[in-house]
């Protein structure tokens, strides 16, 4: 299945027809194996394949929005600001790793995903659960690893182009192939996305507007090496992308903000050693890997408007260097057992530049360091019965008071008392040391907390996974209690300030499946109960987590045409911490078809909220677009004639 | 000038019904001030009931105003004004639409309009009472306004002159109101003393209009404060000369509130409140727990900036509201702890309270409060939480009305 997924790469779509052929890539629950990597045994992990979002011109939330246990938060259309949280978990409180390079920033804020492309990733392992143990501080309710696209195989070239509504085009492409006869591969490809963002929307008074502002332009795209020879496996991997958008204002002020501007780029290379069998022998084998990796970030903003009537234009520069160092050696021992021991270190600098009045700016610099050796184990105890026991130590130098440093173990169960059931169950600490803004930041409005201490949570999971030749269905209920949230709220009048606000706590229950009903038809689904909450009196349910959520999905497959309907809802969600302002339920309805055209050309026509519900907002006063449709032709020349169809997916 | 948290995070980056009945026995004890009780109200004699989060208004409400049986919430978020129905407990959000991009400020309210400041734009909107339909709006002369005053056949607003991170000229702009579109006309403006005019209050008695001005509020980068830059001041207009359109012979005087260099939140007048029987006025501080009084006949500070009337405990940058009784009992709020004090001016002291008026473990920011003579109860509105609390008594105080 890896080399399935390998040929995933490249922002390549395959042909559909070869679809009908091959089960499907996981798109809803987890049927990836990833054999080289047993410490997600009982992890709660979906596989997001990239595919379909390709095929459809989708983002990459258009997908994790359907995963379980996902909470989707995107400020607009395509290419706006879009934020992850998990079981509750806000998007700080889940940590997302690019290839396994952190992408957090130290900063805080949580990870914009409309930074990726979707055209660049094969797959988006979705870690629901506290995942500190492997992960780290700010894992408290998960993590997802963006696994790009990599090539495998032959000679490879794809194009992919699209339009849509609200003037968003996109194109792409790549190649990919073996370089030389010695075992080395290259692979490059870009996607570039434009789009007006200027949809119609119906704001809280009834009014119809269109949005402002909310144009996006990105430019995305990934290039890495490969060599494979006598057990080594080299890889480095280099991926950038930049978006320059608006950030348009809250609905009711559109024009207050109409130049403001927000540039964000990302580069993130890692350069990755495996060397496998480093140690062999009839009891033992080991296996290394040695990854050292740099991301760089910049987030800019801009706005030349008068804002509150200041004369000073808003101007701030954020610089974010991250130098990280990843060791690992694995051991699988006769009897089916493994172990895991990692050590990782990380590095970031913080500078920013922010203009504090007409002839002035003011810099601070700021850094952190990370040092985090960590262990787990995978015991098979008994025949369909695995335990695994795992333990991270983690230390960072400046968290406002000084260093701290907390152990964050977990405890896993994996039971398999019968071929196709799994039962799983999960216990575990993690933390997340406050950002660097929630310590220091000071402007004008909004203050870090330099007293600040950690937040730490303790997660546990319980539930079933049943797979069968044609269904698979997963089921979990899970807990979260956090303690010392860290929020931005107010302490006067003027200033907001970061605070501890003492403990919050989530209960779900997360259920997905998909039914093969026939050859050519196929139905998916998924829902999600979420309760979160403050923990004090009066319990105030903690914004932008519906109580439910989930979606169906009916798939189609006739000859090279595969067609798609797609209901998706959530109740209704705060917008503020006290559950006074809401949204109220939205359900949506997407349609579409994909065609293979010959052998490499394919065409997709979606459409996406085909009710045209145009009230739904996922912040306060920042509205969601209404009905849009989609359309995208793709070319892929594959000189791997030999190789099956169906791994052309 | 005071600036609504919300609405400034909002831009910058970005209904529980609750009943606390049977109010606690007030007293000192509670964390109120030192006073002399015996120059003040028994509060043994004093019941109160709160009323946390009555109801849920929209986002960042920075005004209320109560006129016979309506409450007018002000949202400035929204863009839009709600109205309560003070015997009817019927809520209508967004009762006025005063148009994106405004910003409301302040509402002033007549028996057949309503006039709506705007901080984010110069126009004032007019709209109608019974309906709430927009009627119109008239560009005029105001830069960031503050408060809004209808009296007789005026229209009062005070033009902060907020140009961030300074202040320009500050102004009591004068209206003139019609019976038909363009609903006002513009009569002129009147320069104030001090920076950052805030509010604008009349005082039919004595034939004045006030503008209280807050004088000029900055951020301290080092210590993350929100200080008091400059003097704040009340000028004193003749209500005669304004209507007759004479704003050359219109003003009368300023009285200075002189910044208090030991003290760097002391000042920052927010509004002007007279006290029963006319004589005076207590002025809340939009950056720290004081009342400042003023004698209205010698127009001469009784407590100023030097010596402060502190009628809840709280220190740094504090917000303070205050709605006056025909009793001579005030309700005070504190933003920063969401309580409210009941206030006696007969011996310039609180004697009961502190009570909570909001139901969450988080900040929910009483903003301003006003008073429903007919119910005795003070509506207290809440800018975080986008809710309004109530505060139901006492009955009286003893020999008041």
């Amino acid at each position: 299945m890896a080399a399935t997924l390998g040929l995933l790469s490249l922002g390549l779509f395959g042909r559909v027809a070869a679809a009908q052929a091959e089960p499907d890539d996981g798109y809803v629950v987890d049927v990836v194996e990833d054999a080289a990597d047993a410490r997600a045994a009982s992890a709660w992990r979906t596989s997001l394949g990239t595919w379909r979002l390709r095929v459809r011109g989708d983002e990459l939330s258009a997908g994790l929005v359907d995963v379980p246990g996902v909470q989707v938060r995107r400020l607009g259309g395509d290419g706006a600001s879009t934020t992850v949280g998990l079981r509750g978990a806000s998007a700080q409180q889940v940590l997302i790793l690019l290839d396994g390079v952190p992408l957090n920033p130290t900063r805080g804020g949580g990870v914009d995903l409309a930074l990726i492309p979707a055209a660049l990733v094969d797959r988006v392992d979705v870690y629901r659960g506290g995942s500190g143990a492997r992960f780290g501080s700010g894992a408290l309710g998960g993590a997802l690893d963006v696994i790009l696209a990599r090539p495998s195989g032959g000679m490879r070239a794809s194009i992919h182009g699209g339009s849509g509504s609200f003037g968003t085009w996109r194109l792409g492409g790549g190649a990919a192939g073996p370089l030389g006869q010695g075992g080395l591969r290259g692979f490059a490809s870009a996607d570039a996305l434009t789009t007006e963002g200027d949809f119609a929307f119906v704001d809280d008074q009834g009014e119809r507007h269109v949005r402002v502002n909310a144009d996006a332009r990105r430019l995305g795209g990934v290039a890495g090496l490969t060599f494979e020879r006598d057990g080594w496996r080299l890889a480095l991997t280099s991926f950038t992308s930049a978006i320059d958008r608006g950030a348009p204002g809250p609905s009711e002020f559109q024009e207050r903000l109409s130049e403001a501007r927000r540039v964000e780029a990302s580069t993130v290379t890692a350069l990755t050693a495996t060397r496998f069998a480093l140690l062999e022998t009839p009891a033992l084998v080991l296996d290394g890997t040695l990854r050292a990796g740099h991301r760089w970030g910049l987030d800019r903003y801009r706005n030349p408007h008068r804002l509150l009537q200041s004369q000073v234009p808003f101007e701030t520069d954020q610089h974010e260097q991250d130098g990280s160092a990843f060791g690992d050696l694995s051991a699988y021992t006769v009897g089916g057992h493994a172990a895991h021991l990692t050590v990782d270190g990380d590095f970031a600098h913080l500078t920013r530049v922010q203009r504090v009045a007409l002839d002035a700016t003011a810099e601070e610099v700021f850094t952190r360091t990370t040092v985090a050796p960590a262990l787990s184990v995978d015991l098979a105890v008994a025949a369909g019965l695995r335990v695994l026991p795992a333990l991270r130590a983690e230390w960072i130098d400046d968290v406002g008071g000084g260093a701290a440093s907390r152990l964050s173990p977990s405890l896993g169960v994996l039971a398999t008392p019968t071929d196709g059931v799994q039962l799983l169950a999960n216990l575990a600490r993690a933390w997340r040391a406050p950002s660097l803004d929630e310590l220091y930041l000071r402007t004008e409005f909004v203050e870090g907390n330099p007293a600040l201490v950690p937040e730490d949570a303790v997660s546990a999971d319980l539930g079933v996974r049943w797979r069968h030749r044609r269904f698979a269905l997963e089921a979990a209920v899970f807990r979260l209690d956090v303690q010392e949230q860290v929020l931005f709220l107010p302490v006067s009048s003027t200033i907001y300030r970061a605070q501890n606000t003492g403990p919050a706590s989530v209960i779900g229950l997360e259920t997905a499946g998909e039914v093969r009903v026939s050859r050519w038809f196929s139905l998916l689904g998924g829902y999600t109960y979420t309760r979160a909450r403050f923990d004090s009196p009066p319990f105030d349910p903690l914004p932008a987590r519906p109580a439910h959520q989930g979606f169906g999905e009916a798939r189609v497959t006739a000859g090279p045409a595969e067609l798609f309907g797609r209901v998706r809802g959530r109740s209704h969600i705060t917008l503020d911490n006290f559950g006074n302002l809401s949204n109220p339920a939205v359900t949506t309805v997407d349609a579409g078809l994909a065609l293979a055209l010959g052998e490499d050309w394919s065409f997709s026509l979606s459409g996406r909220n085909l009710g045209d519900v145009q009230s739904a907002v996922d912040a306060l006063q920042l509205p969601q677009p209404g009905r849009s449709f989609h359309a995208q032709i793709t070319w892929v020349v594959d000189r791997a004639a030999d190789e099956p169809r169906a791994r052309l997916r | 000038m005071h600036r609504s948290p919300g609405w400034s995070i909002a831009l910058l980056t970005s209904l529980a019904l609750g009943c606390a009945d049977s109010a606690p026995p007030p007293g000192a004890e509670q964390g109120l001030p030192d006073y002399d009780p015996a120059a003040c109200a028994d509060p043994a004699t004093l019941r109160i009931r709160v009323e946390p989060e009555l109801f849920i208004t929209g986002p960042t409400n920075n005004a209320i105003v109560i006129d016979g049986d309506d409450a007018f919430v002000v949202h400035s978020q929204d863009n839009t004004v709600g109205r309560y129905g003070l015997r009817t407990g019927r809520w209508e959000p967004a009762f006025v639409d005063v148009g994106n991009e405004r910003n409301p400020w302040d509402v002033a309210v007549t028996a057949d309009r309503l006039y709506v400041s705007n901080f984010a734009e110069p126009v004032v909107t007019v709209a109608d009472r019974a309906t709430g339909a927009r009627l119109g709006e008239l560009a005029v002369e105001t830069v960031a306004a503050g408060g809004i005053a209808a009296v007789h056949d005026l229209v009062l607003i005070a033009s902060s002159g907020f140009i961030g991170p300074d202040y320009g000229p500050a102004a009591l702009v004068v209206l003139r109101r019609l019976e038909a579109a363009p609903w006002l006309e513009a009569l002129g403006a009147l320069p104030t003393s001090a920076d950052n005019a805030s509010d604008v209050v009349v005082d039919p008695a004595r034939g004045r209009v006030y503008v209280v001005s807050a004088g000029a509020r900055g951020f301290d980068l080092a210590t993350g404060d929100s200080v008091v830059m400059s003097d704040g001041a009340v000028d004193v207009f003749d209500l005669d000369a304004l209507r007759a359109g004479e704003l050359d012979r219109a003003t009368v005087t300023s009285v200075a509130l002189q910044r208090d260099p030991a003290n760097p939140f002391a000042g920052a007048p927010r509004t002007l409140v007279i006290a029963p029987g006319g004589d005076v006025a207590y002025l809340p501080s939009a950056s720290s727990s004081h009342l400042y009084k003023l004698d209205l006949d010698r127009l001469t500070w009784l407590h100023d900036t030097t010596s402060p009337i502190i009628p809840y405990l709280g220190t740094g940058n504090q917000l303070t509201a205050i709605a006056m009784r025909p009793d001579g009992l005030a309700y005070v709020t504190a933003f920063n702890q969401d309580r409210v004090v009941l206030f006696d001016t007969a011996c310039d002291a609180s004697i009961a309270g502190p009570w909570d008026v909001g139901n969450s473990s988080l900040l929910e920011g009483p903003l301003e409060v006003a008073y429903d003579p007919v119910a005795r109860q003070a509506l207290v509105i809440l800018s975080v939480s986008s809710a309004v609390s109530r505060v139901v008594g006492p009955a009286a105080a003893a020999g008041g009305p």
